[in-house]
């Protein structure tokens, strides 16, 4: 009882348009993401951004009174940018970790969004192991 | 020994490629004997790894610190299980696993379909010994776990946080997921080389993709629980790209799972099953490159040694070579019949794999998008949870719907008046279920509620065919309703062993949806003696206690903690300071009600000299319904995976005619 | 140590050669060294029980989504004659074709029991299902004649 050009082609083509639609949409409301940055990119621009470098010593202050103050570097790099963060930092903030954060450059430095910050582990010592 | 273990593992390399030249060559000119001598050849790779994986096992239990890999993820002290464990604590022992799990998934895919398979079977020893040889060789070339030094007194040790149950199993079980795509992929391969597109392909490898896919989502959920229990942020998944990478295959396998039950009653999506087969298989492989190439900014990922370029090549050669072979074989795929109606169980079916496929491309759009953004802008942008989390509501709740509708709706043609009489009941108690939800609060979040109400509407037609199926079962029958049932779900292992599944998926859509849409956060700072109210619970903080641990400081802040006037008893939650490894560890205090599914969670934050602490709260409504979800969902596929011997009759009855290899 | 170790290497390399050269020491001289395919009458017998299988299963869903309701008494009707028809033409043609009785299987029946037998059970509130009609079968091609040929039994491993 199949009818030759039976719907169902039709309703699978509007059914991937209407999927392709509802991504679009979205894409287009909420745009297209932050930057992901290192310091040396940062060079002065405004807006939120996510910075992406190592921890320097000296780190100074408490996230929660004032903020915690420190130096962020390029990963594989020199520049410099120092760095606020006024929340407590995950375990696993340390002088040397790869850390990042988002937040937005502020006279200089950068003020990082309280809750963004991320550790990132090194080699030796895998947060996740597994894939 | 570390001389062993690379010897071995370049006999297992010389085997491989040996499985693949001879296999080819065997397979395309039709060698008995030099087929079989293929197929023997990657049943010793399987050999050839043991040899691999008990040489670094042994170091590992002996301490031998003259083993790199053996220095660097273990210490004297640590406990046992834990130095078996550190065997897939870095890269190159993980790939050792992946390779071990690989030979042994071959060799029981091979020779359990060696009287059955025919030619098929003679194609898939290369194919799989593709994989095989490059497991082998970046193991041998590029990331050796038998590197060896002048032995240190001790050895690096094992990061704290990585000392915990979950750190032993989860691993371990997502790679049993992982690695096991690969056997339904080579046997599609194979089925197209050999040109027996048949259903044979499918029939042998159903239980080897279901065995992956559960295993790919009772791994996630481990994860999940590890996040949940020892990261400690109050949530169980980020949206990390190694989160994703294991999420991803899940949901391509299951969209597979599902269009070859199409495939199988229709003879329809032929070539649509062949692309998603491949498709998962080269998400697999995928998340294991994006772990290891450090291409994102993953917490997860490892280091950028040149591990991720190889992987990155192997991926390419795959999806071409597998797409190529696709395109060559396009008539032999076929359709013997077409769908008839959009309103009928294939169509739902159909439904269903579409917007699994298109939440796992937004996920890996998601993904890609900062490596993409840079190579294109110079800069790499990131998305966010917020990406993830709309696409899950715009997908995932029309699938939740889905799940409830499909079964209600019968093969080819569905007529609108059958489907009213179906539906009423299951409607009716999703619209009660929503209208009384929303005096408890449930309005306050939409796709909560549309949740809470699809979830009921997907529960109570799992329960109606459950019912409906014991019911017919007894009037044929006569037997008293716990054996009907009992010989019902026997007699349809697959269709109700997947109903328990769709109850497992349910419960994890209402934990997910309870814990993320209803949730309450409450900070404060505390000093011993003052209160806070979270929700219904008011939590009264005592006093901070400090222990010595036998390896770290723990520092805890004991909280009584009432609802409603009643004491509920202590829970505590602070820091550890490890020493040694001059790290800090979260130990969060969890409260779980079991009645309600609800669980209290404290985190204390910053602890000050002076006793003061800083306290982040979260009550997160139904979280351990995730949990008991992972249960249901075990149960559910070990229901399906169930060997059948009346559906092995029938099967060898049909192909025995198709004279074995031997 | 590294004596012990390359001494256990090569033994796993001697075995590994074995394992791979067994078929070949088995069998020097063998009857028959082709690679088992599926001549064409076996494609036919493979696609007719497959499209056998098929037509019986989804008989036997028919039944069970009738007997719970999923599928009304009209579209039962309408859908069960022509299934049955197709089931019944199948089960005929590979009538045509003797079960193999391959040497590993010795015990599978001459015609295969069909998982539904189109039942006489009563549904509850349903007249009795036409009859099937019995369709002639187009006879097999020519030259499928199902007397095996000169495809030799394969030698035994």
């Amino acid at each position: 009882m199949a009818r030759r050009g039976s719907p169902a082609r039709l309703v699978v083509a509007l059914s991937v348009a209407a999927l392709l639609a509802v991504f679009l949409v979205y894409v287009s409301i909420a745009g297209g993401g932050t930057p992901s940055l290192a310091p040396s990119e940062l060079n002065g621009r405004s807006g939120e951004v996510t910075l992406a470098g190592r921890v320097l010593a000296p780190v100074r202050g408490k996230g929660r009174e004032g903020g915690l103050r420190f130096t962020l570097r390029d990963v594989k790099g020199t520049t410099t940018v120092p760095v606020l963060y006024k929340d407590s930092v995950p375990d696993m903030f340390r002088v040397g970790r790869d850390v990042s954060l988002r937040g937005e450059l502020e006279h200089g430095v950068f003020v990082g969004n309280p809750g963004t910050m991320i550790t990132k582990c090194p080699s030796k010592y895998t947060a996740k192991k597994g894939t | 020994m570390p001389e062993l273990g690379r010897i071995a593992l370049v006999i297992c390399l010389g085997l491989s490629a040996y499985a693949v030249i001879a296999g080819a060559y065997a397979a395309a000119t039709g060698k008995r004997r030099l087929a079989l001598s293929a197929r023997n050849a990657l049943v010793a790779c399987l050999g050839a790894t043991l040899v691999a994986a008990a040489v670094l096992l042994a170091a590992l239990v002996r301490s031998d610190f003259a083993f790199v890999y053996v220095g660097d993820h273990t210490s004297l002290e640590l406990p046992t299980p834990y130095k078996i464990s550190a065997f897939w604590g870095g890269q190159e022992g993980s790939l050792l696993l992946w390779l071990l799990i690989l030979t042994v998934y071959s060799t029981a895919a091979v020779l359990l379909a060696r009287r059955t398979g025919g030619t098929l079977v003679a194609w898939v020893v290369p194919v799989l010994g593709v994989v095989v040889a490059f497991f082998s060789l970046v193991l041998v070339a590029v990331s050796s776990p038998f590197a060896t030094q002048a032995a240190p007194p001790d050895g690096i040790g094992l990061n704290p946080s990585l000392q915990n149950p979950y750190m032993v199993s989860h691993p371990p079980a997502l790679y049993l997921g992982y690695v096991g795509l690969a056997i339904p992929f080579a046997f599609g391969m194979a089925a197209l080389l050999s040109r027996r597109t048949d259903e044979l392909w499918i029939v042998l490898t159903r239980r080897w993709t279901l065995l992956a896919w559960t295993f790919l989502g009772i791994g996630q959920l481990l994860g999940a629980h590890w996040a949940y229990v020892e990261v400690g942020w109050g949530g169980y998944f980020a949206w990390d790209p190694v989160e994703n990478a294991a999420l991803m295959p899940w949901l391509a396998a299951t969209a597979f799972l599902h269009s070859v039950m199409i495939q199988e009653k229709r003879g329809m999506l032929k070539v649509w099953n062949m692309l998603l087969v491949i498709g998962a298989f080269c998400l697999s492989l995928f998340g294991t490159f994006l772990t290891r190439s450090g291409i994102l900014n993953s917490i997860h990922s490892f280091t950028e040694g040149p591990l991720g370029a190889w992987f990155l090549a192997f991926i390419c050669l795959v999806v071409v070579a597998s797409t190529a072979l696709v395109l060559a074989r396009l008539p032999l795929l076929r359709a013997k019949t077409r769908l008839e109606s959009p309103i009928s169980r294939e169509a739902t079916f159909l439904y269903n794999n579409l917007l699994l496929v298109a939440f796992c491309l937004t996920i890996l759009w998601g993904v890609v998008y900062p490596i993409l953004s840079e190579a294109v802008r110079g800069e790499q942008m990131t998305v966010g949870p917020p990406y993830y989390n709309f696409f899950l509501k715009a997908f995932g709740l029309p699938l939740l719907l889905l799940m409830g509708i499909g079964p209600l709706v019968a093969w080819r043609r569905a007529s609108l008046r059958s489907l009213g009489r179906t539906f009423a009941w299951p409607a009716a108690i999703a619209l009660v279920v929503g209208l009384a939800l929303l005096p408890l609060g449930a309005g306050d979040s939409i796709p909560g509620l549309v949740a809470y109400s699809f979830s009921a509407f997907v529960l109570a037609s799992i329960v109606l065919e459950f019912t409906r199926g014991t019911r017919a079962r007894r009037a044929l029958s006569g037997e008293p309703w716990p054996s009907a049932f009992g010989s019902l779900v026997a007699r349809n292992r697959r269709r109700y062993g997947g109903y328990v599944v769709h109850a497992a998926i349910v419960l994890l859509a209402v934990g997910v949806a309870g814990s993320s849409a209803y949730d309450t956060i409450r900070e404060a700072e505390l000093s011993p003696g003052q209160s806070m109210e979270v929700g219904a619970y008011t939590l009264t903080y005592q006093r901070l206690a400090t222990r010595e641990g036998s390896n770290a400081l723990e520092q805890r802040a004991v909280v009584r903690v009432a609802r409603d006037g009643r004491s509920l008893g202590t829970l505590e939650a602070g820091k550890n300071s490890y020493r040694a490894e001059g790290q800090v560890s979260n130990e969060v205090g969890i409260r779980s009600d079991w009645r309600t599914a609800e669980d209290l969670f404290v985190i204390a934050d910053e602890i000050g000299r002076d006793g003061r602490v800083a306290f982040e709260v979260h009550v997160s409504p139904l979280i351990n319904l995730i949990w008991l979800a992972g249960g249901l969902f075990l149960v559910g596929s070990l229901v399906a995976l169930w060997p059948d011997a009346r559906e092995q009759r029938r099967l060898a009855e049909r192909y025995t005619g198709a004279p074995a290899p031997a | 140590m590294t004596t012990a170790a390359l001494a256990l290497g090569a033994l796993l390399a001697v075995a590994a050669v074995l394992v791979v050269a067994l078929p070949f020491l088995r069998e020097p001289e063998p009857v028959d060294d082709r690679l088992a395919t599926l001549s064409p009458a076996e494609r036919k017998r493979l696609a007719l029980a497959e499209a056998r299988d098929q037509a019986l299963a989804t008989l036997k869903e028919l039944e069970l989504d009738h007997r719970t309701g999923k599928v009304n008494d009209e579209d039962y009707r309408a859908l069960v004659g022509p299934l049955r028809r197709r089931a019944a033409q199948t089960l005929r043609a590979l009538d045509a074709y003797p079960a193999r009785m391959s040497e590993f299987e010795p015990h599978q029946p001459e015609i295969p029991e069909p998982a539904v037998v189109p039942e006489p059970t009563p549904v509850p509130h349903q007249p009795v299902e036409p009859a099937v009609v019995p369709e002639p079968v187009p006879p097999p091609d020519e030259g499928d004649r199902p007397v095996r040929p000169d495809v030799p039994e394969p030698t035994p491993q």
